[in-house]
């Protein structure tokens, strides 16, 4: 072959690869970041404008000019997160000249006197935290929650919901935590009456978001009645059919008779009605657990629904004892606490005797714990989940102005 | 012959038109021939770029990102410092790409657990993995941050409220003791992470070794001098008591002389500060010890601070008046309006226990002259503040409707009580049934 036509193939050839070259460079995006990006994001562009723009340095981003930084900071490129970042720095370095106001006494300010601790300084300042943040979320828009763990969170629990509608429950709980925390902020007792309406408010909004179906399963995946059915159901094996019945029967029963029901503030005879229908109620859900679970499996669960039995689980477990010595452990307890009753409801025996008997049973207690658990184990129970066995201790006679348990500070 | 000669022409100067494409738009490259290009390209004719050469702006492309950007982030603070970012600005890019990587890393350690399903609880094992892991992935980022970020300087403001929280030190220090404190709490999580809440002798002993390093470092970095002042900004107390001193302006003399009193009987005070009882045995120890230090505190500082000052403190000390002087400072009341409805609550304690306990009186008029008082100072409570302060805090007020209702209430330091009068009037005894519940609002 001559010379030339090999200089002609091998031209040609360079060609056809520069030009594979270019079109997979085109395809593979302009996102190159040294890191990927978890989340794609709903508004904020990456991909850069035109070369139109003429942007090389900081300076040329004109960063105390909010209005338009960030369609800036997208023309050269840079990526979503990190627009997000330098955005939320430059809405805080503006607002820290403002907060630096409040510091103009520092130096005469003694190290334990906050700037906050001053009440009308306290009040300016969670005036402009407030204007901060809403200058934060003006700037970033619907993205502002991408940054929030609460909403990687969501993301995790809700696999198959799109991040529209994520971002928007998201949006519904931040907006409902912010005003629990303006009325703690306020000083009005958060108690369970506010707490409950807040909560009515938010589930009621959520909802109106939701198609019913949507909303069973954002109820089965981050509702309190869903989370506290799993953890009764550790040790018991259902389907998910199961599940989801169980969990409508719980939810029903918690709609109407949970914390909502504030009974303190009721006449008598109506605390006395409504604590007889709850009852009633209660008894209602306890038969169709039952019949959905079978004997055997409703056994496992009232012993996984007592508080103890899972903290005798705990224990067994960071002990790193085999599990099944967590039920060996609840049924000493369930014997010697039905025994240890049996002597503590017997008034016609004198102090003394009741005393000597308890003391018989705690000292069986050590004895059938520590051979289950090992000694360390018996003190790690006995303050975790073995409150009963103080109960065993020797009771006294109440002398006058007896002595009175720590305050608890 | 002239065909070919002019084809080969051409071929040639495609060739050369595409390869400058590449070498003056690096972006328009596949990712592996990017960097490559990027980096040898016009746009960095140095290897590592000085903050003071800065490239000429008809050599870098208008496309800064691609410009700059670089796997090496070390190299990537270079370049930006180069273009100009200041060093806040800097920050804030790393610390974003370093999130991006940290979440990718913890989506990918949930995904590989094993999915159990919605309705199953997870496996308490797999549960304490995951969080060891989680927690080794941010102890990661943290060392990765100080690296990379070494470097570069905070604001001023930053320095300023580092002095304050750790004394009159150089910036140096300041770093070195941030470091120190990081790195020791990271630990110190991690231990408490394994425990799961139950904390065994073994457990003990490791934080304790932990908290005697710690001292031993710190020790080694300051000067005895500099270590008291630290102890002292750094005193849990001092944390403890920052919204009492916010409502009760002490002198420097009265705030040693309450720092010194507290610390004196500190363990005592707060025996769950650092680490639960060991045993049945040691939680009864720990609060007659506390009950015991309580006393013992209260004759100290009104010795110390004498009793106008004493009584003030301990006023300071209540969440309710915390927060009553809050709300007046928030709606421009005169701070002297907290204090009248603060003393018109504790008014209304003192008489109803009185009402409660008058022999003179049978149980209907009792429970008559608990409404009238609960009644009266309601409105008392609504003049002082005034009706929109006022509303706000007769909401919280919510022993007010407990006297209302023939009760009693009684303000500890540990929260309040309450007796109720018994339901049938017949019954020659008051009633017994007490409550007690925390005054401070529910987070």
């Amino acid at each position: 072959m001559k010379p030339f036509t090999i200089l002609l193939a091998g031209s040609i050839a360079a060609n056809a690869a520069l030009l594979a070259l270019l079109i997979a460079g085109s395809v593979s995006g302009k996102t190159s970041n040294s890191v990927p990006s978890p989340v794609p994001s709903s508004t904020v562009a990456t991909k850069s404008t035109s070369a139109a723009i003429s942007l090389t340095s900081w300076s040329d981003l004109r960063p105390d000019d909010l209005a338009g930084l960030a369609a800036r900071l997208r023309a050269v490129g840079l990526p979503s997160s990190v627009i997000r970042a330098l955005l939320v720095d430059q809405v805080r370095t503006q607002f820290a000249a403002r907060r630096a106001a409040f510091n103009r006494d520092a130096p005469s300010r003694r190290f334990w006197e906050k700037a906050a601790s001053d009440p009308q300084t306290a009040a300016a300042l969670a005036r402009l935290d407030k204007e901060e943040k809403q200058a934060i979320e003006a700037v970033l828009g619907p993205d502002a929650a991408l940054d929030d763990p609460a909403f990687a969170s969501l993301r995790r629990q809700l696999p198959d919901f799109s991040t529209e509608k994520i971002l928007a429950i998201h949006r519904i709980q931040r907006s409902y935590a912010e005003k629990s925390q303006e009325l703690f902020s306020a000083g009005v007792f958060v108690g369970i009456e506010n707490r409950d309406t807040l909560e009515k408010e938010r589930n009621a909004e959520i909802a109106g978001l939701l198609t019913p179906e949507e909303l069973e399963e954002f109820d089965l995946r981050t509702g309190n009645a869903a989370n506290n059915l799993r953890n009764r159901l550790a040790s018991v094996t259902v389907t998910e059919q199961e599940f989801r019945a169980l969990h409508r029967l719980q939810q029903a029963f918690d709609d109407q008779y949970g914390r909502s029901l504030n009974m303190i503030d009721l006449p008598a005879d109506q605390r006395s009605a409504m604590m007889r229908q709850r009852s009633d109620a209660q008894r209602q859900l306890t038969e169709q657990i039952k019949n959905t679970l079978g004997e055997q499996r409703y056994a496992d669960y009232q012993r996984a629904s007592d508080g103890s039995y899972s903290s005798i689980s705990r224990v067994v477990d960071r002990l790193g004892l085999p599990p099944e010595t967590t039920n060996q452990v609840y049924a000493v307890q369930q014997d010697l606490q039905q025994r240890a009753n049996t002597v503590q409801s017997n008034r016609a025996l004198p102090l003394d005797d009741r005393n000597a008997q308890l003391a018989v049973i705690a000292t069986e207690a050590q004895s059938r714990v520590t051979a289950l658990l090992g000694p360390n184990g018996y003190d790690a129970y006995s303050l975790n989940g073995g409150f009963w066995l103080r109960q065993l201790q020797p009771r006294a006679a109440t002398p006058a102005g007896g002595r009175g348990g720590g305050s608890g500070r | 012959m002239k065909k070919p000669f002019a084809l080969f022409a051409a071929s040639l100067v495609a060739n050369v038109a595409l390869v400058a494409v590449f070498v003056f738009h690096p972006a328009l490259a596949p990712p592996g021939l990017r960097d490559f290009l990027a980096h040898r390209g016009p746009a960095d004719s140095s290897a590592t770029p000085t903050p003071s050469a800065t490239p000429s702006p008809a050599s870098v492309p208008a496309h800064l990102w691609f410009s700059v950007q670089t796997e090496d982030l070390k190299t990537l603070v270079a370049r930006l410092r180069a273009t100009g970012f200041p060093d806040r600005a800097i920050r804030a890019v790393i610390q974003a790409l370093l999130k991006d990587r940290h979440e990718s890393l913890v989506d990918a350690l949930h995904r590989s657990h094993p999915a159990l399903g919605f309705w199953r609880a997870s496996d308490p094992l797999l549960e304490r993995k995951r969080r060891s892991d989680e927690q080794q992935l941010s102890a990661e980022r943290t060392r990765l941050e100080r690296e990379i970020l070494g470097s570069l300087k905070f604001d001023d403001d930053y320095y300023t409220d580092r002095r304050r929280q750790y004394g009159e030190l150089t910036t140096e220090k300041i770093d070195r003791l941030d470091r120190l404190n990081t790195d020791y709490n990271e630990l110190d999580l991690a231990t408490r992470t394994a425990t799961n809440g139950i904390i065994l002798p073994e457990d003990r002993e490791k934080l304790a070794r932990l908290e005697r390093e710690k001292r031993a470092d710190l020790a080694a970095l300051l000067s005895p001098a500099e270590l008291a002042d630290y102890d002292i900004r750094n005193s849990p107390l001092v944390s403890r008591l920052s919204s009492t001193f916010g409502v009760f302006r002490a002198t420097e003399e009265e705030f040693r002389a309450i720092l010194q009193t507290h610390q004196s009987l500190e363990d005592a005070l707060y025996p769950y500060s650092r680490l639960p009882p060991s045993s049945d045995e040691d939680r009864t120890a720990r609060s007659n010890a506390q009950a015991d230090a309580e006393a013992e505190l209260d004759i100290r500082l009104r010795t110390a601070l004498g009793d106008q000052r004493y009584a003030e403190f301990t006023r300071a000390q209540s969440r309710e008046y915390q927060n009553l002087v809050g709300l007046a400072a928030r709606t421009n009341l005169p701070p002297q309006a907290a204090i009248d409805a603060y003393n018109l609550r504790d008014r209304l304690s003192q008489e109803s226990n009185r009402i409660f306990y008058d022999d003179a009186l049978d149980i209907p008029q009792k429970r008559a002259a608990l409404a009238t008082l609960a009644q009266t100072t309601r409105a008392q409570l609504a003049a002082t503040l005034g009706p929109t302060t006022g509303e706000t805090y007769l909401k919280t007020a919510t022993w007010l409707g407990q006297v209302e209702r023939g009760g009693v209430v009684t303000f500890r330091a540990n929260g309040t009580s309450f007796r109720g009068l018994p339901a049938n009037p017949g019954g020659g005894r008051t009633g017994s049934s007490t409550a007690t519940s925390p005054l401070t609002p529910s987070r």
